[in-house]
Parts: structure tokens; C-alpha cells; sequence
């Protein structure tokens, strides 16, 4: 087991520092000279030969990505161009509001979407199996977006139920875990009955019956654990499509996460901001699937070997 | 159906792995899964209407009359007007054609990257496949939105940037795809035989190993035109899209987004154009993987 | 048979297959005497594992269909019982055995725990008991170091071990009878003859049944009391098993025995029976073997044999006996 989280996390190692180069190129990949971005174009030239100096654009880039690397250990995340403040806390803050949202998101997705499948296989071919494909192919066709628009409309606008932005804590997670949980439950009840059919077809069920395991064990206990095995190992790819999607679902309910900061931060060309944003966000995706893939190997004795 | 009661060897066991079926049998298979027909039924429609929006539609999608702003549907304006007096329809139409519009050239520039990279990447493999494969899994260490926000940022908004955003979050998907079918038809005894004789990389490539990957990629092509809408319409909701007065699916619900509680109407037809649309292209993808290869079911 | 522990009675058992109904098993009847080893023998396709698996009512319900028969095990039709009641029979009363033991245990559960769960099921055993019974099955079944088995993974095991767990699971409950389907067609020569000399040891320990599916008639040779034989879903032959080898009646049995390779060099070339089980379809009216038979009659085609006593205990379907 050490052995295999070891392999996997060095296999990390290359991925990391590719995200590092990119995230560190985004500044200079944007057309124009990269002092004007971050001076602005009011600066003089002497403040551009003040912002070269102060963020070493004169050396060369291998250089400059040392010295960015080094930067990032060491918790600097990098200055604001508008309010010239350190970025990093307000990065964490938003980040941690943007993970929980995902994470509560996953769950349901996770809980409405296995049950679904489950379901769905089990009354195979019935009204109740078609409803659930039908429902379920509409959850992963629909934006989220718009899915957030009509729920807003619905529960803030006509019922007046729920608050129509801000953040006053839970409630405000409320609506975003909806739209956000709808369409990650829709792709997993599609994946997991297409599993779930397939795993009553083996043969170690036809053994199972023929011992004279009760019904409910040979489906609950046997079909439906081995039925999770691809499930589970695309968590982390959904926490991901979920992390993408809080992002633009944030911005529909002015909840002071990721999406804000980073889009704000795009538009008004504070590009400090986009590249750690985007450096923080790839390296908690990675994260993520990282322990995905551990706890996968820890419940399925097979991968370790 | 009439069912006649004959006792033909009464076999309970399956057939062996029939041969390849040709193509005239995968085209009566097609015909028969229902889903496919409804999915190529909705296309059908969109891309008739793209293609005819200019004909059919009945006002300018851009000049607008102010006094008409934020009507409902009437006789006049079917789906009603935005909030700068444009028919909706109108918009709506030509929208079908800016979005068909990006799908097409942004899957077509993925595939034409996509393709020969997987394939030779998979077929030299040594240190091209082994830096290939970082750069993919750099790549895909982006979440998709979230990468083509990033690709949005560096090389800004407006159509032409939107489809090549979105082409290079779709490149990593289908370079593996590739890849993987080649590394599992280099062993194959055809393969190796024409090694054997002496024919060419590119030959080899091109004429043996390439109709093998045609099945998952037109598999994986139109779910990705899905997800390509998806992608589009989300770019251009945050404003980082195609750039107004341009009418775009996506650009139309973020407009609606302002007049929400005052014209609820606005945000109906283009939500319910994309859903339907993307419904459609996945439920052509499922059917062509249902007909092309069962055991692609699990991926 | 008053003695009898199973009896089937007229088993039919139809499958629907696109447009056509399929007669899977037609009209098959079959009795197995306490601590008798039966064979059921047949080429693929005849109807044997359809049997088999009727019995413990594990066909998949669409597309097969029960069409009618009984199936007598302690004075009660299995065909006909409450799914509550069958559960309890099965792997405990009749256990099976099955054919591919790569694929035939839960690969996410160790082999302890699978032992287990059918001890609790069927005996009530928990904890600390089970896990010794399950032990002392292991080694009945001559499973080496049992106690570290009992905490592997089935991909751990090779297919002769899994094919020991498989065993062990059957006769965990002292079953009355357990029926092999094709048990060891997937294992290689010498695992095969140890997994049959252990299933004839445990059979006399626990004075069990054994019904035993397969194509191999060297195996019958070895190992069964009585055969029957299984043409295309219809029973052709029965007798003990010396009487049959001396003299099989029915013309597809005396192919069968023509067909063995002999190890004497004493004939050159292998004999076949010409044609293919299914190839030229048969009407519901006619004898099934007709069109491969060396020695049809016109009546062959128009009228369909039944089982009859041509001998004492011996039966065959074939109107060369009346």
C-alpha cells in the first residue's frame, strides 16, 4: 500500500511543475509587455523600469520561474495590480468557500445519483427506469447555469423561500448545491446503472443465488459494492467537473468564492489574481484525485498488486 | 411480431464474437435504437435551422426598437423581445448558427490536432509518448471550464477565441482516446505482419491502424460537440464569449440574467435551445456507442 | 423411483430469441437415487446446464420461461414453491457447482467472508463458530493453508483453489444433492482428476448426490452410477453405466462411443457424427436426431420417439425399439 502511494505521488511531481510553468507563463503569454500589464497603462517609464526590477522581469525566464517557484513555497502568492495587496488570504478564503460548495455538491451528487442508478437497474426496462434515463440525460444536457437561473427565479423571485445572493451561510449553499448536485447526480445514476446492470450479469451473482444468499444481499451487499468500483474511481474527475461548475454557478449567486474573485480579477486584467487562482485551483484538483485514487486502492485490495 | 415455435438447435450458450459487421449492417443497427433516431432528429432540425436562419428569420437579430424592450410572445415576436427591443426568435435563430458555427470548427481543429498526435504518440511511444502523456495530464489537471477560462484570459474573448478555447480543452480527451486504440492495435498480428514486410510508419498508421480508432472517435466526437455547447455557453454567460451584440445562446442568458425578476421570459427560449440541443448530440453519442462497440459502455 | 431424492417430471423450459421461441429443454424427465452419482451428458447446446440450473430456478426470467413440469425434491415442487422457501433449499438442500471458477466468486470479498455468509444463512453461525466451520471446510476440501485462504481475495487463488472454495461453499450445508455443472471442463487433466476424486470422497463421507453436467464421457466412465444422455433438449438414453458403454441402444450414443479416440492404433481416422446440432431445423413433430442419424426411418420424421423401457432399466427414444 506505502508502495503504491508513493509510485502515485511521484508520478505527481512532473504534473506539478507543469502547472506551475503554465500558471507562471499566463503572464507572459498575454500579448503586450509584461510590466504595462501589471504597471497598468498609466504608468510612466519609470515605473515600468520599477515594476521590471521589483518582479525580475529583466532575467531570463528560466530565472524568473525559479524565482516564481520559490515565491509560491513561500506562501506569495503575488500582489494585486488594483489594490497592490498581498493576494494569498483573500485567495484562501475564497478558495475554502469554493471547496465547500463542491464538496457539499459531490455529496449529494454522489447520494441522489447512486440511488437513482441503483433504482433504475433494478426495475430495469419499467416506467421507473425510463423516467430516471430521461431525467438523468436532462441533468447532464441542461447548463448549469441556466438550471441556476430558473431555481432562482422559482424559489427567490415567485416563492420568496430563499435569499437571492450573499453569503449568510448555509442557506446560501442551498441553491448552488442543487443546481451544482443535479448534474453530477444525472452522470453518475447514467454510470452507475449501466454498472450496476452489468455486474448482475456476471456469474459470481449466478453463485451467489444458487448458495441461497437472500436477494437483498446478493444486490445490496455483492452487486451494488462491486457495481461502485468504476463509480467511485471517477469521484475525483466529478469533483473536478463540480469545481468547474461552482465557478460559473458562483457568479449566478454573487457568493464570494473562486468565481467572483477570478472572473473579476479577468476582467479588470488583475492578472496576480487569475494565475494564482488557476495555480490554486489545478493543484487542489490534483489533490483531490490524488486521494480519490488512495482511498479507491485502500477499499479494492486488487490495484495495490 | 409473430412468434413461431420451432425447435432450432437449442442453443443456450452465446455465439462466439461475430466478425466485424459491415457497414451497411451498422447503418440498420443505427436505424433501430431509437435514441440515435430521436438524437439525429433533433440535430437534424438544429443544423436546418442554422443553416436557414438567415432565411427564416423574421427581424434582425441585432437592430432592436427601445419602446418594444422586454414584451412577452405575441402574434408580432413569437418568443417575445430582450431587453433592447430585439426579436427573440430572431435571435435565437441565428444564434443556432453561431453556436453550430463553433462546434463544427472547434471539434474539426480538436481532431486535427487531436488525432495525429494520439497516433503518434502511441505508435513511436519512448520519450515522445512519455512527454506527450505530461503534457495531457498537465492539461488535464485543469478542470474543462476552468481551462478554457484560463485559455479565455491570455488570449481574450469574441468567437474566433471562444472556438479555440474550447478546441484545446478538447485535445487532451481525444489524444488519449487515440493513443489507447493504437497501443492496443500495434500487437495485433496484421500490424506486426506489415512491419514484417517493410511498409512505412506513415503507410502502417494510415491504412491499418487508423480505420480502427474511427469507431471511439465518432463516439467521442459527438459527445464532445455536447459538451463543446456547454463550454461556449458557459464562456459566453461569464462574458468572456462571443462578444455582444453578436447573438449567442449563452451571451442571450447572461443579458436575461439583468431582467430576471422584471421579464422572466427572456431566459426560457435559449436555455431550453441549448438543453435540447446537446440532448440531442448525446443521445446520437450513446446510440453510436451502443451500436459501434458494447464494450465501450463502461468508458 | 420411491427412493428417489430428485425427480423431474416433463421438464420444458422455452427462451425467446429475437423473433423465435427457442425449446431449450423439452419434455425431460430424470430421477437421481440417494448417494448416487448420475451423469447427464450432451454436446453444447443440448439442454443439460438449462436443466441444471432450472432445478434451483436460476434462469434468467426473461428471456427463458418455465414451460411446464415439475421438479420433486422432498415431497414438494421446486418449480411451483414461494421464493422464500426455494432460497432456503438452495445451498443447503441441492447446492451447484459451476463451470468457470475464475469468474464464479465475488471478487471483492475475501473467501472467509464469502464462506461465512452462507453459514450464517443457512446454519446460523456467526463469529467465532463460523469462521472454524469454515476452516474445517477448507480443509475438507484439502485446501492448502486454509487459515491464510480464508483471508485472500478470490484473484489470489489459482482456478483450482477457487474450484476447492466453490466446493466448500457447496457442501458447507451437507447438501442432499449437489449438482456439477461441468465443474471441471475449465480446469486442466490432473486438477480435474483431483477435484473428481475429492467430490467421490466427500460424497461418501456425507452420503450425498451428485448430478453430474458434462460432454466428457471419461469422466462419466469414471465417476457415475447411472447416465443419462441429452440430445437437443429431449432425454434419447438412460442406463447404469457399464450397460451403457456395453451396449448404448440409441444411434446418437453409439456415435458418441464411436467418436472416443482410441490410444490403440487400431483405427484410422477419428469418427464424427455428421452434421451439426441445429444446423438443419426440425419441425415440433419428428425425432430430433433424424437428420444425423445413420439409421433413420421415414417414421423418424413424422412422429416423435418417447422414452421407453427397452431393456430392464434401461431406456432409449428410438423407434429401432418399437
Amino acid at each position: 500500500m506505502g508502495r503504491y502511494v508513493t509510485a502515485r505521488v511521484l508520478l505527481l511531481i512532473p504534473v506539478l511543475i507543469g502547472v506551475s510553468i503554465a500558471s507562471f507563463s499566463l503572464l507572459h503569454l498575454i500579448p503586450g509587455d509584461p510590466a504595462v500589464i501589471l504597471g497598468g497603462t498609466q504608468a510612466t517609464e519609470e515605473d515600468l523600469a520599477g515594476i521590471r526590477k521589483e518582479f525580475g522581469l529583466n532575467d531570463p525566464l528560466p530565472v524568473q520561474y525559479v524565482h516564481y517557484v520559490s515565491r509560491i513555497l513561500h506562501g506569495d502568492l503575488g500582489i494585486s495590480i488594483r489594490t497592490r495587496e498581498p493576494v494569498g488570504e483573500a485567495l484562501v478564503s475564497h478558495l475554502t468557500f469554493t471547496l465547500r460548495l463542491t464538496a457539499v455538491s459531490t455529496l449529494i451528487a454522489m447520494a441522489v445519483g447512486i440511488a437513482a442508478g441503483v433504482a433504475a437497474a433494478q426495475r430495469h426496462n419499467s416506467w421507473v427506469d425510463s423516467t430516471l434515463m430521461v431525467a438523468s440525460l436532462t441533468g447532464i444536457s441542461m447548463p448549469s447555469f441556466w438550471l441556476g437561473l430558473l431555481l432562482l427565479l422559482i424559489f427567490s423571485g415567485t416563492l420568496r423561500w430563499l435569499p437571492a445572493g450573499g453569503n449568510s451561510g448555509w442557506q446560501a449553499l442551498i441553491l448552488p448545491s442543487v443546481v451544482l448536485g443535479t448534474s453530477g447526480a444525472a452522470a453518475i445514476a447514467r454510470m452507475t446503472r449501466g454498472s450496476m446492470l452489468e455486474i448482475t450479469r456476471q456469474d459470481y451473482i449466478r453463485t451467489l443465488r444458487a448458495n441461497g444468499i437472500p436477494e437483498f444481499l446478493v444486490v445490496y451487499k455483492h452487486a451494488l459494492r462491486n457495481a461502485l468500483n468504476p463509480v467511485l474511481t471517477t469521484i475525483g474527475l466529478q469533483f473536478g467537473y463540480l469545481l468547474g461548475g461552482a465557478v460559473v454557478v458562483e457568479t449566478i449567486f454573487s457568493l464570494p468564492g473562486m468565481g467572483q474573485l477570478l472572473i473579476n480579477a479577468i476582467f479588470s486584467r488583475d492578472y496576480p489574481i487569475v494565475q494564482s487562482g488557476m495555480l490554486l485551483l489545478s493543484v487542489t484538483f490534483v489533490g483531490v484525485n490524488l486521494l480519490t485514487d488512495v482511498a479507491y486502492a485502500l477499499v479494492n485490495p486488487r490495484i495495490r498488486y | 411480431m409473430s412468434t413461431s415455435t420451432r425447435v432450432v438447435g437449442a442453443s443456450v450458450e452465446p455465439a462466439a464474437s461475430p466478425p466485424r459487421p459491415g457497414r451497411s449492417e451498422l447503418f440498420r443497427r443505427l436505424r433501430k435504437n431509437r435514441g440515435a433516431m430521436v438524437g439525429l432528429g433533433i440535430i437534424g432540425v438544429y443544423v436546418a435551422l442554422a443553416l436557414l436562419s438567415h432565411v427564416i428569420a423574421p427581424y434582425s437579430p441585432t437592430a432592436g426598437t427601445l419602446d418594444l424592450r422586454l414584451q412577452g410572445p405575441s402574434r408580432a415576436h413569437w418568443l417575445g423581445t430582450d431587453e433592447l427591443g430585439r426579436d427573440l426568435l430572431s435571435r435565437l435563430l441565428y444564434g443556432a448558427g453561431i453556436s453550430l458555427e463553433i462546434q463544427t470548427t472547434s471539434v474539426l481543429l480538436t481532431l486535427l490536432v487531436g488525432v495525429p498526435w494520439g497516433l503518434l504518440s502511441g505508435y513511436y511511444g519512448g520519450w515522445i509518448d512519455e512527454v506527450s502523456m505530461r503534457v495531457i495530464d498537465v492539461m488535464l489537471a485543469f478542470p474543462g471550464i476552468l481551462l478554457a477560462i484560463g485559455v479565455a484570459a491570455i488570449i481574450g474573448g469574441g468567437l474566433s477565441n471562444v472556438v479555440i478555447a474550447v478546441a484545446i480543452v478538447s485535445v487532451p480527451e481525444f489524444v488519449r482516446l487515440v493513443r489507447g486504440v493504437v497501443l492496443g492495435m500495434r500487437k495485433l498480428e496484421f500490424v506486426v505482419a506489415a512491419r514484417g514486410i517493410g511498409e512505412s510508419a506513415p503507410a502502417i498508421m494510415l491504412r491499418y491502424i487508423l480505420p480502427g480508432t474511427v469507431a471511439p472517435i465518432v463516439v467521442q466526437t459527438s459527445i464532445r460537440m455536447a459538451t463543446v455547447l456547454l463550454f461556449a455557453a458557459s464562456l459566453s454567460f461569464l462574458g468572456l464569449g462571443v462578444q455582444p451584440p453578436t447573438p449567442d445562446w449563452g451571451a442571450m442568458l447572461s443579458n436575461a440574467r439583468e431582467y430576471m425578476f422584471l421579464a422572466p421570459h427572456v431566459t426560457a427560449a435559449p436555455g431550453v435551445a441549448i438543453t435540447v440541443v446537446v440532448i440531442g448530440f448525446n443521445l446520437l453519442g450513446d446510440g453510436l456507442r451502443d451500436v459501434l462497440d458494447p464494450r465501450m459502455r463502461g468508458s | 423411483m420411491t427412493d428417489a431424492v430428485l425427480s423431474v417430471r416433463n421438464l420444458q423450459v422455452q427462451f425467446a430469441a429475437d423473433d423465435r421461441v427457442v425449446r431449450a429443454v423439452d419434455g425431460v424427465n430424470l430421477d437421481i437415487v440417494r448417494g448416487e452419482t448420475v451423469g447427464l451428458v450432451g454436446e453444447t447446446g443440448s439442454g443439460k446446464s438449462v436443466t441444471a440450473l432450472s432445478i434451483l430456478g436460476l434462469i434468467p426470467s426473461p428471456p427463458g420461461r418455465i414451460g411446464g413440469g415439475e421438479v420433486l425434491f422432498g415431497g414438494r415442487n421446486l418449480l411451483t414453491m414461494p421464493a422464500r422457501e426455494l432460497r432456503r433449499i438452495r445451498g443447503a438442500g441441492i447446492s451447484m457447482i459451476f463451470q468457470e471458477p475464475m469468474t464464479s466468486l465475488d471478487p471483492s470479498f475475501p473467501i472467509g467472508s464469502q464462506l461465512r455468509e452462507t453459514l450464517a444463512v443457512h446454519l446460523g453461525l456467526r463469529g467465532r463458530d463460523a469462521t472454524r466451520e469454515a476452516l474445517q471446510l477448507l480443509d475438507r476440501v484439502r485446501m492448502p493453508h486454509a487459515a491464510r485462504v480464508l483471508r485472500q481475495y478470490p484473484f489470489e487463488l489459482s482456478g483450482g483453489m477457487r474450484q476447492r472454495v466453490m466446493i466448500a461453499m457447496a457442501i458447507s450445508c451437507h447438501p442432499t444433492l449437489l449438482i456439477a455443472d461441468e465443474a471441471t471442463t475449465a480446469l486442466d487433466v490432473s486438477v480435474q482428476a483431483q477435484v473428481l476424486s475429492l467430490l467421490e470422497e466427500l460424497q461418501e463421507q456425507l452420503g450425498m448426490s451428485i448430478l453430474l453436467i458434462t460432454h466428457d464421457l471419461g469422466v462419466v466412465a469414471e465417476t457415475c452410477d447411472r447416465v443419462y444422455i441429452m440430445y437437443a433438449g429431449r432425454i434419447v438414453e438412460s442406463a447404469p453405466v457399464d450397460v451403457l458403454f456395453h451396449e448404448p441402444l440409441h444411434p446418437y450414443t453409439q456415435g458418441l462411443l464411436a467418436a472416443i479416440p482410441s490410444a490403440q492404433g487400431d483405427r484410422p481416422r477419428l469418427e464424427a457424427i455428421p452434421g451439426e446440432l441445429g444446423a438443419v431445423p426440425s419441425g415440433p413433430g419428428e425425432c430430433l436426431f433424424a437428420s444425423r442419424c445413420p439409421r433413420v426411418m421415414p417414421r423418424c420424421r413424422s412422429e416423435v420417439p418417447l422414452v421407453r423401457e427397452v431393456r430392464p432399466d434401461h431406456n432409449a427414444a428410438c423407434f429401432l425399439y418399437g
